[in-house]
């Protein structure tokens, strides 16, 4: 029957379903077969209590209303389609007989969409029916658009916030890696910087090494060099006196033996000086230091060096009765002892030795002057180096070369200084010094 | 030349010990104490042959060695040293040295020394 007359260009509306509301049953059978005829879907009820319960149950695509119904009136059935939420959306339009402007403003208030007032004009019902189908099409369309862009809203929002996290994931690790990284850089400057004063200790300590290294090396090549001089001699001389082809006198035998036994001496000497000052340099040898009677010491090495009776040798005394010097008693002794046997060497027949003790305020000083030929001020600077010997006289140099560089290192070690004091032709004066002992007085 | 020796030796007792073994040889022989009196006696003495220290209070024994041989290269140098390092040895040997003997050394292999190149001049 529907396609009968589905005469109608609408095609949209042909599947359309409409609820017809009217409780003429006339009214209902008139504007039901022309719905139809048209190619609508009709569902009629004669009671507002029917509508309701068929546009629950059909959900009609729209919903013609009359206005006035016994039991209960178009506006009552209005109101409740549209207070349930399953008939809401589906439009009304109200047919009435009713001219009123109120009617006409409540059925708007209600949710109606439109009115058609009685006598029905067919084409009007249409049109306004093929309208609000239209409208309700375009709404759903809208709405499916709306819920298509929702969705798609919705994805986008959940990309969205996707790459957010992942964005703040991303800014979270690299926070936490420069934070590593700083750390790290932190840590690696520290072991740098440690390294760094490492190593400048090792080159410190290297260059050191390297000095000592240079100076036993230094040490081992003029030691064998100064010890191969009296041997030299010895041996030298020692095969002369042995030599056949060489008919010597008893004298001369006599000359070279003493020789012999003189060079013997100075190689005893030398070695003796040499064992000291390596024991010195090395510092395996640490000197007890205590306060000492500085008189004693040097009447002790007068004492031992067996001078004739006569010798003018004088000692000058002006430090106080109770002040004594700190230091190790025997090796001041032993400058002592090197410094007059040098005076000793070179001072002739009518020469003397002076010896001069004084205090100053935190220091002893002792002064040993001689009468002999002096020294040299460019001889002076070199005098305590090791092995440095002045040339007397007749070019013939004495001693070990040693005995004022061991002074000169016992003195340094005791905290003291030692110097000398010559104008070439008058004689010499070495001075030391020694810490002087605290007293409380 | 003349065939006389110059010991140039700062240790005097060494410069005695050679001289003395010389002379007792009948071989004429002169000494000096520093570098620059070697010389200077060099010049006077124009000597065959030169016994020389390295270590010498004044000039080292290299240079004084340089010296006597720009003069006369034909002299002898023979280097008497207590330092026996090789460096001292190749410095000798460019400065025109001849010879070395090494102290201590035996009084007879340097009398030796000696007689072989005043022979063999």
């Amino acid at each position: 029957m529907n396609n009968e007359f589905n005469t109608d260009s609408t095609s949209h509306s042909t599947s359309a379903t409409i609820l017809i509301i009217d409780d003429q049953p006339k009214n209902l059978a008139v504007i039901g077969d022309y719905l139809m005829k048209c190619g609508f879907t009709v569902i009629v009820s004669q009671t507002g209590e029917g509508g309701l319960w068929r546009a629950k149950r059909f959900k009609p695509d729209l919903i013609l209303l009359d206005i006035l119904m016994p039991d209960m009136d178009g506006f009552e059935t209005c109101r409740r389609l549209k207070a349930d939420e399953s008939t809401r959306s589906i439009p009304v339009i109200f047919m009435t007989a009713l001219t009123g402007v109120e009617d006409k403003v409540k059925g708007f208030e209600l949710g109606g969409v439109d009115y058609i007032t009685k006598p029905i004009e067919y084409e009007e019902v249409l049109a306004r029916i093929k309208t609000h189908l239209q409208i309700v099409n375009q709404k759903k369309q809208l709405e499916i658009q709306a819920s298509h862009l929702e969705k798609i809203n919705a994805q986008l929002n959940k990309e969205i916030s996707t790459r957010k996290a992942a964005q703040s994931e991303l800014k979270k690790l690299n926070e936490e890696l420069e934070h590593r990284i700083g750390i790290r850089t932190e840590e690696l400057s520290k072991i740098a910087e440690r390294l760094r004063l490492t190593n400048v200790e090792l080159q410190k300590a290297n260059s050191e090494l390297r000095k000592i290294d240079d100076i036993k090396t230094e040490f081992v090549a003029l030691a064998s060099h100064e010890l191969r001089t009296p041997l030299t001699s010895i041996l030298g001389y020692a095969q002369t006196l042995a030599a056949s082809d060489l008919h010597l006198d008893n004298s001369t035998r006599a000359d070279i033996l003493s020789v012999i036994v003189s060079e013997s001496k100075r190689l005893a000497s030398l070695i003796g000086n040499l064992l000291d000052i390596s024991k010195i340099e090395t510092r395996n040898f640490r000197f007890k230091t205590e306060p000492f009677d500085i008189s004693d010491v040097i009447n002790e090495v007068i004492s031992a060096l067996n001078l004739p009776a006569n010798f003018p040798l004088v000692v000058h005394n002006a430090i106080s009765k109770n002040c004594r010097a700190v230091g190790n008693k025997d090796q001041t002794g032993q400058v002592i002892r090197n410094i007059l046997d040098n005076a000793l060497r070179y001072v002739n027949e009518n020469g003397k030795i002076t010896i001069n003790v004084n205090e100053t305020e935190d220091f002893i000083r002792v002064g040993i002057s001689d009468t002999g030929p002096g020294i040299k001020p460019e001889e002076q600077k070199k005098i305590f180096d090791k092995f440095y010997r002045i040339r007397d006289e007749k070019k013939r140099s004495i001693g070990s070369g040693l005995g004022l560089s061991i002074a000169s290192k016992i003195i340094a070690s005791q905290g003291g200084q030692i110097w000398v004091e010559s104008m070439y032709g008058e004689g010499a004066t070495f001075y030391f010094t020694l810490p002087k002992e605290i007293c409380d007085e | 030349m003349n065939d006389t020796v110059l010991v140039i030796e700062d240790e005097v007792i060494i410069g005695e010990l050679v001289k003395f073994n010389l002379m007792m040889r009948k071989i004429k022989c002169s000494i000096a104490t520093t570098g620059q009196e070697g010389i200077e006696m060099f010049e006077s003495l124009n000597p065959s042959i030169v016994l020389l220290d390295i270590r010498l209070p004044d000039i080292d024994g290299w240079d004084v060695c340089k010296k006597i041989k720009q003069k006369n290269p034909d002299s002898v140098v023979i280097f008497m040293t207590a330092a026996t390092q090789l460096k001292d040895r190749e410095i000798a040997e460019k400065m025109g040295a001849d010879d070395f003997i090494e102290k201590p050394f035996d009084v007879n292999d340097l009398i030796s020394m000696v007689n072989k190149y005043r022979i063999s001049r």
